[in-house]
């Protein structure tokens, strides 16, 4: 081999060797092109937001607090505006549905499961009208309760470290594998002077598993369908489960009633002990959550709880949702 | 409601002892403040774990009358149930407000009679700000920066991102 040939195959081995920062820059660089593909903007009358095209039929989802009284809703992709359609929102997520006439769209691909504190959050969305802007961070808590807006919303993800700006609402959070995991919903920061100057800290996204439930219910019932049992549940100390002669993990305590609630129908109080729910024990108060939404018509339930000590059974009915 | 004032209400209300408003206007506030939330949190359990002495070595009534007496205790010599424009620190508080307010209007007038001067100068004094309030204060919603007249920046429109008011500290969810 002659010596010019030997210099060009060594400065095309250099050439090839990338390193491990190269490497990594190209594939966030692939998931946030992707990403891209399926965000849009919202414009509903003067405010600008973002969303994220949800399936192929058109059907677009953002947060719902930014579609209150809006006369005219205009979703952008690329250079392309669509007049969209509101579905329904989910109140008790914050998730919305528009439909827009288009084809030829790129849905995100939807993690079916809620990620865990650690994952890298990838985030796209129109940070101050800028379409397409990306920032990374990481998901630092899940199950967070917030209030915005004097409306509580539960288990939310948190993120710390990407830059959640104005017009990110309704914006995409996916995972390294670019997998949607989160849709941007608000942010906090600790300074109460606000506008001027400072930044939000924490950014808080409805998990993907939420998000998925809202969108499928109103595209399947044109709008919003879950279950409600109008009560608030507390999981126990140890120490209350043992003095109350509870098996480990076991019973929830009714923290508060709604008012003319199935809950307050079946006589439900506020610091009874509930140990059953159907032909189950209470223990894990996620999965009841779950099974309580996931109820599409009225049903019959049987409750058990202790009331003073004393167990009682009484036949409930959970209903569905008002959406209040 | 003040912090204050509800922190009063706190053990009322894990005991089940407050009246409607009275309940409503500590649902309200511990909705959005995370320390008198937290501070309920602890009444409860105390309560949760009062509770179960009922049917102990403690003689029968003993639980309610722990219960009953906290409203004593902690109104000693107010009247639970008088209306609250009855109360003379509310008539005294609105009467001084009246005269603030007023204050409040000749001194924003005076200041127009001196910035129409064309003569004078001022220069704004530095603003002391305390240190940061409660989450609640906070705006609704977050706008980017806007100062008329500034080189930089100049947006079209609106962009929305709600704020998170509160981070409430109780562990209850709704079903």
């Amino acid at each position: 081999m002659s010596l010019a040939a030997l210099a060009a195959l060594t400065l095309t081995l250099a050439a090839q060797e990338e390193s491990t920062l190269q490497k990594l820059e190209k594939e966030v660089s692939a998931v946030v092109e992707k990403l891209r593909c399926s965000v849009v903007r919202i414009q509903a009358d003067q405010l600008s937001f973002s969303g994220v095209i949800y399936s192929p039929e058109g059907y677009v989802i953002t947060d719902a607090s930014g579609l209150d009284h809006a006369r005219e809703i205009k979703v952008s992709i690329g250079e392309k505006v669509y007049v969209a359609e509101r579905l329904d929102a989910d109140r008790r997520t914050g998730v919305a549905v528009v439909k827009i006439a288009a084809t030829g769209l790129k849905p995100a691909s939807i993690c079916p499961d809620t990620c865990r504190p650690g994952t890298t959050a990838l985030l796209v969305g129109n940070s101050l009208g800028l379409p397409g802007s990306f920032s990374s961070g990481t998901i630092g808590g899940i199950g967070r309760s917030i209030l915005v807006r004097g409306r509580k919303y539960e288990n939310m993800l948190q993120m710390t470290g990407a830059d959640v700006l104005p017009g990110d609402c309704g914006a995409i959070v996916a995972d390294a594998a670019g997998h949607f995991i989160g849709l941007v919903h608000s942010a906090a920061t600790p300074d109460p002077g606000g506008e001027e100057k400072s930044s939000p800290v924490l950014a808080f996204a409805v998990p993907a598993p939420w998000v998925k439930f809202s969108a499928d219910r109103i595209i399947k019932n044109g709008h919003m369908v879950r279950g409600w049992l109008g009560a608030s549940l507390l999981p126990l100390t140890e120490s209350v489960r043992t003095q109350l002669g509870l098996e480990p993990g076991v019973g929830a305590e009714v923290a508060r009633v709604d008012r003319d609630s199935p809950a307050a129908k079946a006589g439900l109080a506020t610091r009874d002990i509930l140990v059953a729910f159907g032909d189950e024990i209470v223990r894990d108060l996620e999965a009841l959550q779950w099974k309580i939404a996931r109820v599409e018509t009225p049903t019959p339930i049987k409750l058990s709880f202790l009331h003073n000590r004393e167990l009682r059974q009484v036949e409930a009915r959970i209903e569905l949702d008002p959406q209040k | 409601m003040g912090c204050d004032e509800v922190r009063d209400l706190l053990a009322l209300y894990a005991g089940g002892e407050s009246y409607d408003h009275e309940r409503a206007a500590v649902e309200i506030h511990v909705g959005v403040c995370a320390a008198c939330a937290r501070e309920l949190d602890q009444y409860r359990e105390a309560r949760a774990n009062l509770a179960l002495l009922r049917e102990g070595d403690a003689p029968p009534g003993t639980f309610k009358t722990i219960w009953a007496g906290v409203r004593a205790e902690r109104f000693p010599a107010r009247p639970a149930r008088s209306p609250a424009w009855l109360d003379p620190a509310l008539r005294y508080a609105a009467v001084a407000m009246v005269g603030v307010a007023i204050g409040v209007v000749a001194h924003f007038a005076q200041r127009k009679t001196v910035a129409a001067d064309p003569g004078y100068a001022t220069v704004a004094a530095p603003v002391l700000i305390p240190a940061p309030v409660q989450p609640a204060t906070m705006p609704h919603v977050i706008v980017p920066h806007r100062k008329p007249g500034a080189a930089g920046l100049e947006l079209d429109g609106t962009y929305y991102l709600p704020r998170v008011e509160s981070l409430p500290a109780g562990r209850e969810k709704d079903y």
